[in-house]
């Protein structure tokens, strides 16, 4: 395993370096150093988990990546495009080929369930609408909810609220999809059921999924790649099994205490 | 002494803030100028003047009454209760009711505009428009402003006529004027270009409170108080601009008159 060094290793069948690179990055919010030097490559086509503990700085690392914030120092690059030179209009073509889904799902709540998973085809691929809500319908079929496209959000559970985050993030079909606390809030039995959907989703489309998050029995479920970020520094990058592994005290202390036995 | 340091900070804090208000005004009418969506702008403008107009109407309406009561009072002893219409439909029709129709507006909708914005801050469907790509400020702020500027004329339009109502209103029945000649002093000074310049105060207090709304809705706080404070100050500083900002207006259009 290496710690805070790009692995060599980053799916070989997908072209074109990593979907994102962070060099020597950092961020500080007055005397705290949210990030402190961080350098990683998260390999395309694969589902890399960042886990870290709460105020670890996976949330700012996220910010950096969808450049919602922009580093003291280093760099950010995502799709090959280096994000603090690229000017407001590149960011936001760029933004267009990337999903997130956010922790609180972040749906339109004035919008019908179908109404949120077309609006990204409506107002930025310029679908026509009957067109995005047949499309939206047939993704809301393909994340397990059909038949609940007239509802509004606050009439759904937690689980099938993730689920329409998850088909709005997808609609576009973006390039990385960025995960921030999937199943924070959710009991275990539907943690894991949209763990197992992140999984066969990242398996059918190829895309890159970048999940952060502090449970690491959702990480283990899904990840093929593993960081694990400790007060804002990454501790280990590499491949589940590495980091599962690692001999790294702090990082140790952070798996023992919640790994279950065997 | 050391008292001072905090009290100073306060004031810079603050004057730091009002420059960082003032700075998104640009920004906002930028964000109109970009052309926000068509349907989403007709929607807010009708539910602006429909939900502005009621709380417009009784506020003005009774403002004219009042106006009309201290009026006569203060003219009686001198025998000319009978023309306090022509003071009401002076000062109303130029000042008080286009200021109070605003007030109005920036109370009922600029509040709305700012609980609304502030919750879609906190839900983080701000950052989710971002991320896709979207623009929030044309997608958002850009039809609460033209909502804002189509809808506050109307809305002052509707405050000088509510407000010459209750005016005619009292006076003829509470105090007992002439209704013919009550109605023709209230309107003898007036013309058709102070209606004019009232719509057009109109149309800049307008840009104003939604301006000064959205941008207290973007920058809320986190949760449920930050919402709730976040609609508190947008209130309070929707009604210190229209007001400062309906006294530069008059000065400019009817200082000279006055001079």
């Amino acid at each position: 395993m290496s710690d805070s060094t790009i692995p060599d290793s980053a799916a070989p069948e997908h072209t074109g370096g990593p979907a994102v690179l962070l060099e020597h990055v950092a961020k500080r919010f007055g005397d705290h150093a949210a990030i402190d030097d961080v350098t990683l490559a998260i390999p395309r086509g694969r589902i890399t988990a960042l886990l870290g503990p709460s105020g670890s700085g996976k949330s700012t690392l996220l910010r950096l990546i969808t450049g919602l914030s922009r580093p003291d120092a280093g760099s950010v690059r995502v799709l090959g495009e280096e994000l603090s030179t690229l000017p407001r209009g590149g960011l936001l073509k760029l933004r267009r080929r990337m999903g997130m889904l956010f922790q609180d799902n972040a749906l339109f709540q004035s919008l019908t369930v179908v109404d949120n998973v077309a609006f990204p085809l409506v107002r930025v691929a310029r679908v026509p609408t009957a067109e995005a809500k047949r499309r939206a319908l047939a993704l809301l079929e393909q994340v397990g909810l059909p038949g609940l496209g007239e509802r509004r959000p606050d009439e759904l559970s937690g689980g099938q609220r993730k689920r329409v985050a998850l088909a709005r993030a997808l609609a576009l079909e973006p390039e990385v999809v960025l995960f921030d606390e999937p199943t924070s809030g959710l009991d275990p039995q539907t943690s894991a059921a949209i763990d197992a959907l992140l999984r066969e989703t990242q398996r059918r489309l190829g895309t890159t999924f970048v999940v952060i998050t502090h449970d690491i029995i959702s990480a283990a479920a899904i990840a093929d790649h593993v960081g694990l970020l400790v007060d804002g520094k990454l501790r280990a990058f590499g491949s589940k099994d590495e980091v599962w592994s690692s001999t790294d005290p702090q990082v140790r202390a952070f798996l023992d205490r919640r790994l279950p036995a065997g | 002494m050391s008292g001072a340091r905090p009290a100073r900070s306060r004031v810079a804090g603050a004057l730091l803030d009002a420059a960082a208000a003032a700075a998104f005004w640009p920004r906002a009418a930028g964000a109109t100028l970009r052309g926000p969506p068509l349907v989403d702008t007709v929607l807010l403008t009708l539910r602006l003047v429909v939900t502005s107009v009621p709380v417009v109407f009784a506020v003005t309406f009774f403002s004219g009454a009042m106006l009309t009561v201290q009026a006569a009072a203060s003219l009686a002893p001198f025998g000319g209760g009978a023309l306090a219409g022509i003071a009401v439909g002076f000062g109303g029709i130029r000042e008080v009711f286009p200021l109070l129709a605003a007030a109005s507006v920036a109370a009922r909708s600029g509040a709305e505009i700012a609980s609304q914005l502030a919750t879609m801050r906190v839900t983080k469907q701000i950052e989710a428009l971002e991320v896709m790509g979207l623009d929030p400020l044309r997608l958002l702020v850009g039809p609460r402003i033209v909502a804002a500027v189509v809808g506050t004329p109307v809305c002052v339009l509707v405050g000088c006529g509510a407000g010459m109502l209750g005016a005619q209103a009292i006076g003829a029945w509470q105090l007992g004027l002439d209704r013919g000649a009550m109605w023709s002093n209230l309107w003898s000074g007036i013309v058709a270009a102070d209606l004019v310049v009232g719509a057009l105060k109109g149309l800049v207090l307008g840009f104003l409170l939604g301006a000064v709304s959205a941008r207290e809705g973007l920058v809320a706080g986190a949760g449920a108080r930050g919402v709730g404070s976040a609609t508190n100050r947008a209130v309070i500083r929707a009604l210190v601009v229209v007001s400062c900002a309906s006294l530069a207006l008059s000065s400019a259009i009817y200082g000279r008159l006055a001079g």
